[in-house]
């Protein structure tokens, strides 16, 4: 913990970046503010179903636009920013080390938005790649990635200059995973490729420049386009991609976070060594398999989706490993989940992540998958994992380490807490309606051997009830970007602080012992 | 275990690129299925047209992955690997809001593409698809082709079908509505004209009728049955306008004191139950009338017909009498006289 008082003399914007923990704040703020802009589009995506008349006319309100910008901005926008942040937060102190640097973490995170907004604006004007999760253009693909890279070396270099010696079980999770990221983008995105090209009726491949049928010759052959191969392997591609984004990017990150703040704030040991290295290594050799579950709909060879259905099954290692260390640790500590926000966010996530798991694999089984695949049960599943799982997890560690950073009490616990109850109710009653409305649909497709059409009218009173809960999410999001913002605003840090923030004086019983203390100030 | 940066930097680096190696490398050395018959390059257009599908994300909601056991249009037909040889990127999909798309070319004629795509409930009342209002003049053009090759050469062949088709529908149309029923009606089969009408026209038979004309047939055909539907614009020809049917001269001869109605024939109009039925079972290819035979059970499309002709078309109500009081009512007659049924 930093005890630096800054005086009220002028400082430098460069010196503001060079704050200790200053990153980590603006990583957090992003991630409250992507958070309450991503859930508004969800919300408008929601209502634009039921009265699908709402935006007529407006192309870049149109529902089938404004999907990949609330998937894109809740993943690169809301997740991983918090993400960021949370690590900026955590790795100095597991390190005992400064961040290595800062100001690379500041800027990092200004460039970061930057090209989330602008991929927004693009996909929202219908500039995409067009594949799920890899919607961004080329032009914002090339700045993400080099992003990812610096992320990488900006924690690795901190890492490297530790003064604690052992390596907490949260670092290998945040190391992997920014290593996982930057590798795999780049795969997803097919970033090699990022002009639209066709082979001419003259034996030369040509780069499609305007976007009109005239510009196109005759005989077109090998049309190739920006961010995509041909034919079926681009699913495989995607897909391998699109899972792996949550499996070793936003799962990893948001473990690291948990394998953190549970012990710090219990002020108990992690249970087990050796199932957190269980855990760590069956997620990376295990959970890489799973991508092409996702096509077990598709024509795709068989033995592709038998790694993947395998893949998914044992994906029990991992997450049983992660569950049974954490729930071992909080034995005897349960109470501490009603009286400490932060914690009952994170382990609340905990529990969603085993839940989203656990149907995660059952959904992989043939014979559940031709039932449910293509129906809104995917879209429930989905929301169960990166906001029941991962959006809990994040405003848990939002809701923590802010106060911890600008050394004030949080602004309101009541509207952290009326804010977790209303996210809680929201993301069960959103994930039941859509599961209800993926099992009428899969009835009446599977079952009664239904036309798609024919279930139009079915899901309707489903799509209501959603749209009444995510408004409640909505609500509770708000609240935590209001607190958030105005825990930051209030006038000073006050003397009587420890007995506001959660714990934090009890480092001593943290574990591995001593490992979670607060880096000394630069 | 001791876990150093080295370690876990390491490890997890060569655990991802092995695994990358056999989940996407492998499969893209080893997985390249030639083109099957079915499946042809796209035309320049047709690409245009795609490229509007994919910047408008049309995938998110109807994807391209027919399955065998899947029952939309095209069902039989499921999707195999070279199918998508020419695709970049692919559309496979991973939900249906809507129906899937993948066999879609030529099941609805280009004229229905434009009504639906102005706003979806012209064409389909229950829709929830947003309005692509905004994407017009060629931008739709294109789409629309982009949609009628959907399903290969076989798609492509269907969406030909129905321009020759269209042809005499709308030469016909314009002769007028009398000449048009007749035209119509010689193109179904005799026996579904003369078939008799299992569903009497009773207050429960029209009332389920409305409901289904509601959900299924006023946006095309309107409200009233006078084919002043919202999609009505955009269509050639328009839709049928059931009330000019009926007073017009298309009638057949009737007796001179009244109607000699007969339940059973519904011989009111030109437009018997039976074609009805016919018609939408199948559809009016080279028409925006699509096929509801996936949709509709029998019963209901009797009971649409029933509606339609009691509303529109001035046929009359009977009583609820089904099946079992028919019997019965055959059952008092003396077996000599039932080998000749009442007339």
């Amino acid at each position: 913990m930093s005890d630096t008082t800054y005086p009220a003399a002028r400082v430098s914007f460069w010196e503001r970046l060079d704050r200790p923990d200053s990153a980590a704040l603006f990583g957090l703020i992003s991630g409250a503010v992507w958070f309450a802009i991503g859930v508004i589009y969800g919300l408008t995506m929601s209502n634009e179903l039921t009265t699908p008349d709402i935006f007529a006319g407006i192309p870049q309100l149109v529902f089938s636009r404004l999907r990949p910008a609330h998937v894109n901005m809740m993943l690169f926008g809301f997740l991983s920013t918090a993400f960021y942040g949370a690590w900026y937060f955590i790795v100095p102190r597991l390190c005992k080390t400064p961040l290595r640097s800062n100001r690379a973490a500041n800027i990092l995170l200004i460039l970061w938005n930057l090209t989330i907004a602008v991929g927004t604006i693009a996909l929202m004007n219908g500039d995409t790649q067009g594949k799920e999760y890899t919607e961004y253009p080329w032009y914002i693909d090339w700045p993400v990635e080099i992003l990812l890279i610096v992320n990488a070396v900006i924690i690795f270099q901190t890492i490297a200059a530790r003064v604690e010696p052992k390596l907490y079980v949260s670092l290998w999770y945040i190391g992997g995973s920014v290593i996982w990221i930057a590798l795999m983008y780049c795969i997803g995105s097919v970033m090699w490729h990022p002009f639209t090209t066709y082979l001419g009726s003259d034996g030369h491949t040509h780069i499609l420049w305007s976007n009109n049928a005239s510009s196109l010759p005759a005989g077109v052959s090998n049309f190739q386009r920006t961010g995509a191969v041909t034919g079926l392997d681009d699913a495989v591609w995607n897909w391998f991609y699109g899972h792996n984004v949550f499996g070793l990017y936003i799962t990893t990150g948001g473990i690291a976070i948990t394998y953190y703040l549970v012990p710090k704030l219990t002020r108990r040991p992690l249970y087990s060594h050796l199932m957190s290295l269980i855990g760590f290594w069956a997620i990376a050799l295990l959970y890489t398999n799973t991508g092409q579950h996702h096509l077990l709909q598709a024509p795709i060879p068989n033995w592709l989706k038998i790694v993947s259905i395998i893949g998914s099954i044992s994906l029990f290692i991992p997450v049983f490993a992660f569950s049974t260390n954490l729930f071992m640790t909080m034995r005897g500590q349960w109470g501490q989940m009603l009286e400490n926000t932060p914690l009952r966010f994170v382990l609340t996530g905990a529990f969603f992540y085993l839940a989203a798991s656990f149907q995660g694999t059952i959904q992989s089984f043939m014979a559940v998958n031709r039932f449910v695949h293509f129906t809104q049960w995917t879209v429930a599943h989905a929301h169960l994992a990166l906001l029941g799982a991962f959006g809990f997890i994040a405003s848990g560690a939002t809701l923590y380490m802010v106060p911890q950073i600008v050394r004030k009490p949080i602004w309101s616990r009541n509207f952290a807490d009326v804010q977790y109850w209303l996210m809680l109710v929201g993301i069960n009653g959103f994930f039941w309606a859509l599961t209800a409305a993926g099992l009428a649909q899969a009835s009446a497709w599977v079952t009664l051997g239904e036309q798609v059409t024919k279930a139009y009218p079915v899901v309707k009173p489903y799509f209501f009830l959603r749209s009444a809960f995510g408004g409640m999410i909505v609500v509770g999001v708000w609240m935590q970007l209001i607190n958030v913002i105005q825990t930051v605003r209030q006038p000073a840090p006050r003397k009587d602080m420890d007995r506001y923030l959660s714990l934090s004086d009890l480092h001593e019983f943290a574990a591995p012992a001593g490992i979670l203390d607060d880096p000394p100030v630069r | 275990m001791k876990m150093t940066p080295i370690t876990v930097a390491l490890g997890a680096t060569l655990i991802f690129l092995s695994v990358a190696l056999a989940n996407v490398l492998i499969p893209s050395v080893v997985f390249r299925p030639p083109p099957t018959p079915n499946t042809r390059p796209y035309t320049a257009q047709e690409l245009e047209g795609r490229e509007v599908y994919v910047k408008n994300g049309c995938v998110y909601c109807h994807s391209q992955d027919t399955r065998p056991m899947d029952w939309g249009e095209g069902s039989g037909f499921a999707a195999q690997p070279g199918d998508y040889a020419y695709d970049s990127p692919h559309l496979v999909g991973s939900a249906r809001n809507g129906p899937d798309l993948f066999r879609e070319g030529g099941y609805h004629p280009d004229d229905w593409h434009w009504a639906h795509f102005e706003n979806p409930r012209y064409t389909r009342p229950q829709s929830f698809m947003p309005s692509y209002s905004y994407i017009k003049g060629v931008e739709r053009r294109n789409l629309i082709a982009y949609l009628q090759c959907l399903g290969g050469r076989m798609g492509t062949s269907r969406a030909n079908q129905q321009r020759e088709l269209k042809v005499n529908l709308v030469k016909y149309y314009e002769k007028g509505a009398g000449e048009n029923v007749a035209y119509l009606n010689s193109t179904l089969p005799n026996d579904w004209l003369a078939m008799p009408n299992p569903e009497p026209v009773s207050r429960g038979s029209v009332e389920r009728g409305r409901v289904l004309y509601v959900a299924y047939c006023a946006g095309c055909h309107g409200e009233h049955g006078d084919g002043r539907g919202p999609a009505k614009t955009y269509l050639n020809p328009p839709p049928m306008d059931f009330t000019l049917v009926q007073a017009s001269g298309a009638r057949p001869q009737e007796p001179t004191s009244g109607y000699h109605y007969d339940y059973r024939k519904n011989e009111v109009s030109a437009i018997t139950n039976g074609a009805i039925y016919y018609v939408v079972l199948y559809g009016i290819p080279g028409s925006a009338m699509p096929q509801f035979k996936g949709q509709l059970p029998s019963e209901k499309i009797w009971d649409v017909g029933n509606y339609v002709g009691w509303a529109f078309m001035g046929w009359k109500m009977e009583p609820d009498s089904g099946r079992i009081e028919e019997l019965a009512k055959l059952n008092k007659i003396s077996k000599k006289d039932r080998k000749k049924p009442p007339a």
